[in-house]
């Protein structure tokens, strides 16, 4: 290390800027509730972390909208080393607050895990769902390639102990299959960057400095590496063919974490694709997204049909994850109001989904199973829990006034003003049979009289006192459900605008 | 001299696939860090000596002591001796191993006539380590050959930066190496947990009850 070099390692160490101060805290904080290991204490610093990375988020995205003009707004952050790798853009705004709300609602909601789990066990939960929010951060505001990497890597691996949280046979299975299938897949996007760098020749990996290279950068190695990355990150972002890990994972994670895995870590696998596809030249960008449709086309193809077999609620919303993502790539790939189509589509899938899994986690704690024709009659039972979840099939499926109508709608007006009728036929068919296999499932939980399976004395009782604690749990789901709701009615001009620089910009 | 090196390196992809023992892989896994070391010794440019030193250390200690010594420390709790059933024959497993290295060296020659100043041999190889340690992967049966192929490809991807990526910062090459560490450490205790929880009938064969 030259003179120069561990000086500036040296200033940083001392300049503790808003950014370092928050990365550190987190840590301390997951440190601290590793040693406590007392449920309730952990419970209430995992709330006040919630609250504190919602403050956090508030005041990174107030000082972006007060210094919009320049690229570096980020006073806050203008430490010697990291501020070239690590700072807040427009991409990372919009993320950021979709992530920390999802956040905070499912920390919050995390409360039947004090009463039932084990002090060690839940002490590793807590400290490992704060790893997981640092290192989604970490993902959404690195500013540089293989920076961005080590994050994604960062978050399989914090999700991965997730996952295995609730000790089963089942989900030993999933995390490992989780691990081992994403870390593959990161490998090969791994592959993808170093091509990029042959590309550009140039051993800056930031995206700034790529930008502007990007006329000269040799247009062989660029596609190569953008497959690459699409491969690699599209494996995170649960894209068929290589979605494998993603219903295992979700099904078997506590269902908090399902929420976050399905609302917050697709989106950044997602936004490595997006900030690759953006520094490409045009003609290899229209090429690459040929790619990003062929993939969204196929996880909606591949999500029907399992759909239509799958007999467990928590897989059968996992593979809507999968139809979700499938179609706000198709978006995303046809550039335009489809991209605007396809942001609104990521909030409305991220608020509704958590929400989704919240209740399916609550109806497991009182069921005991994940299978759906144990489930009936929610509607009698559970009433405040399953009007959420009708909302939330509402919503996942667009139904008007839902943002994801708006969504939807925006999408298939491109697709008819653009004459792109083979493609509309097919996303409209696949749609329906989607529509059909979900309705059919939830519908037969939510409303269908007990048949074969008859719900046991002992269910009867514990929803007699369906107790305060779950009913905690669907308030937040709830919450996120009247959000999405919210937005439908009313969506601000304000963020209408800003989505539309983020599209502009693709 | 790097050729040299790089064709012991490809032989030690083969002894890859020849071998049946599971401690034979660690320990070619563990030759193969120090191939790369020397390599980086002699592929470095002498005005980033920091980040080379650092890159050495780092090649030195976490390829070939830390992840080994888990490894290795893994195959002793678990009491997994040999590669229980091999899924292919040994003729074939080495003969696509060849093919593997060939493909390699063709990419090198096709390498070499359109690209200057980047090491094409390194090149080549490295794209064949890659697509070997997902051979493993995908021939092999144990969990723990797994995690060595995941390794290798590691290895693999390590090459190919060290040829193109001139000058990592420091930061990021030590976040690269500490994501591949808790990996390793992280698999390994999943192992230790499968082997318990489904009666010692490791491998992947057992982990088939998630599906639609």
């Amino acid at each position: 290390m030259s003179l120069h070099e561990l000086l500036k390692f040296q200033l940083w160490i001392w300049e503790f800027k808003v950014f370092e101060t928050f990365i550190i805290l987190s840590l301390l904080i997951s440190l601290l509730i590793l040693i406590l290991r007392n449920n309730t204490v952990n419970y209430i610093l995992l709330l006040f972390y919630g609250v504190f990375q919602l403050v956090f988020t508030f005041f990174v995205v107030k000082s972006f909208f007060k210094n919009t003009q320049s690229s570096s707004f980020f006073l806050i952050f203008d430490s010697k080393i990291l501020d070239r790798f690590i700072y807040a853009d427009k991409y990372t705004i919009f993320f950021i607050i979709i992530t920390s709300i999802l956040f905070f609602i499912s920390s919050f909601s995390s409360i039947n895990k004090v009463l039932f789990m084990k002090e060690k066990n839940f002490s590793l939960y807590c400290a490992f769902l704060i790893l997981f929010f640092v290192s989604l951060f970490g993902v959404i505001s690195a500013q540089n390639l293989i920076v961005m990497w080590v994050f994604v890597e960062a978050t399989t691996l914090t999700s991965g102990v997730l996952i295995y949280q609730d000790k089963t046979r089942h989900s030993l299975e999933a995390a490992w299959k989780y691990l081992f299938i994403c870390s593959i897949g990161i490998a090969l996007s791994f592959v993808g960057i170093v091509f990029l760098s042959l590309a550009f020749n140039t051993s800056s990996l930031s995206f700034n400095d790529l930008l502007p290279l990007s006329k000269k950068a040799n247009p062989f190695w660029l596609e190569l590496g953008f497959g690459f990355i699409l491969i690699g990150f599209g494996t995170k972002a649960g894209l068929a063919p290589t979605h494998a890990w993603l219903p295992d994972a979700h099904s078997e994670a506590p269902s908090q974490v399902s929420a976050l895995l399905s609302g917050a870590l697709l989106n950044t696998a997602l936004l490595g694709i997006i900030r690759v596809l953006n520094i490409l030249p045009i003609q290899v960008k229209n090429i690459c997204r040929i790619y990003l449709l062929i993939m969204g086309i196929i996880s909606l193809l591949v999500s029907s049909i399992y759909m239509l077999k799958s007999e467990n609620y928590k897989r059968l919303l996992a593979y809507s994850s999968i139809e979700n993502l499938g179609l706000i790539s198709i978006g995303l790939s046809l550039g335009g109001i489809a991209s605007y189509s396809s942001y609104l589509l990521i909030i409305s899938h991220s608020l509704t989904k958590a929400s989704l899994f919240i209740v399916s986690g609550v109806i497991k704690d009182i069921y005991h199973t994940t299978e759906t024709k144990r489930v009936n009659n929610l509607l009698k039972f559970i009433p405040f829990a399953a009007s959420t979840l009708a909302l939330g099939f509402l919503s996942i499926m667009g139904f008007p006034i839902f943002l994801s109508f708006f969504s939807e709608i925006k999408l298939f007006y491109f697709l008819i003003t653009n004459q792109k009728w083979l493609l509309l036929i097919t996303v409209l068919f696949l749609l329906l049979v989607i529509l059909f296999a979900l309705s059919k499932n939830i519908f037969n939980m939510i409303f269908a009289a007990e048949g074969k399976y008859k719900a046991s004395e002992l269910i009867r009782l514990k929803v007699k006192k369906l107790n305060t604690v779950n009913n905690i749990q669907i308030f937040g789901a709830f919450f996120l459900i009247a959000l999405a709701l919210l937005l439908g009615i009313y969506f601000p001009s304000q963020f209408k605008e800003f989505i539309l620089s983020l599209v502009s910009s693709m | 001299m790097i050729e040299v090196l790089l064709i012991i390196f490809s032989i030690s992809l083969l002894a890859l696939s020849l071998t049946t023992m599971v401690d034979s892989y660690v320990r070619n896994l563990i030759y193969q860090a120090i191939i790369i070391f020397f390599i980086t010794l002699f592929n470095h440019e002498a005005k980033n000596l920091g980040t080379v030193i650092f890159i050495l250390l780092e090649t030195l200690i976490i390829k070939g002591i830390l992840v080994p010594y888990i490894l290795f420390r893994n195959i002793k709790e678990n009491e997994i001796v040999r590669e229980v059933q091999p899924n292919t024959p040994q003729y074939l497993s080495i003969l696509l191993m060849s093919l593997i290295l060939i493909f390699g060296f063709v990419i090198t020659f096709w390498f070499n006539k359109h690209i200057n100043n980047v090491n094409s041999m390194q090149f080549g190889i490295s794209i064949s380590t890659i697509l070997a340690g997902l051979f493993l992967i995908l021939v092999r049966k144990q969990l723990i050959t797994h995690v060595i192929g995941y390794m290798v490809i590691e290895n693999g991807t390590f090459l190919l930066s060290l040829t193109v990526i001139k000058n990592l910062p420091l930061l990021v090459a030590l976040g690269i190496s500490l994501d591949i560490l808790m990996g390793i450490l992280l698999a390994g205790i999943l192992i230790n947990h499968i082997k318990t929880e489904f009666n010692k009938e490791e491998g992947i064969d057992s982990l088939t009850s998630l599906k639609d």
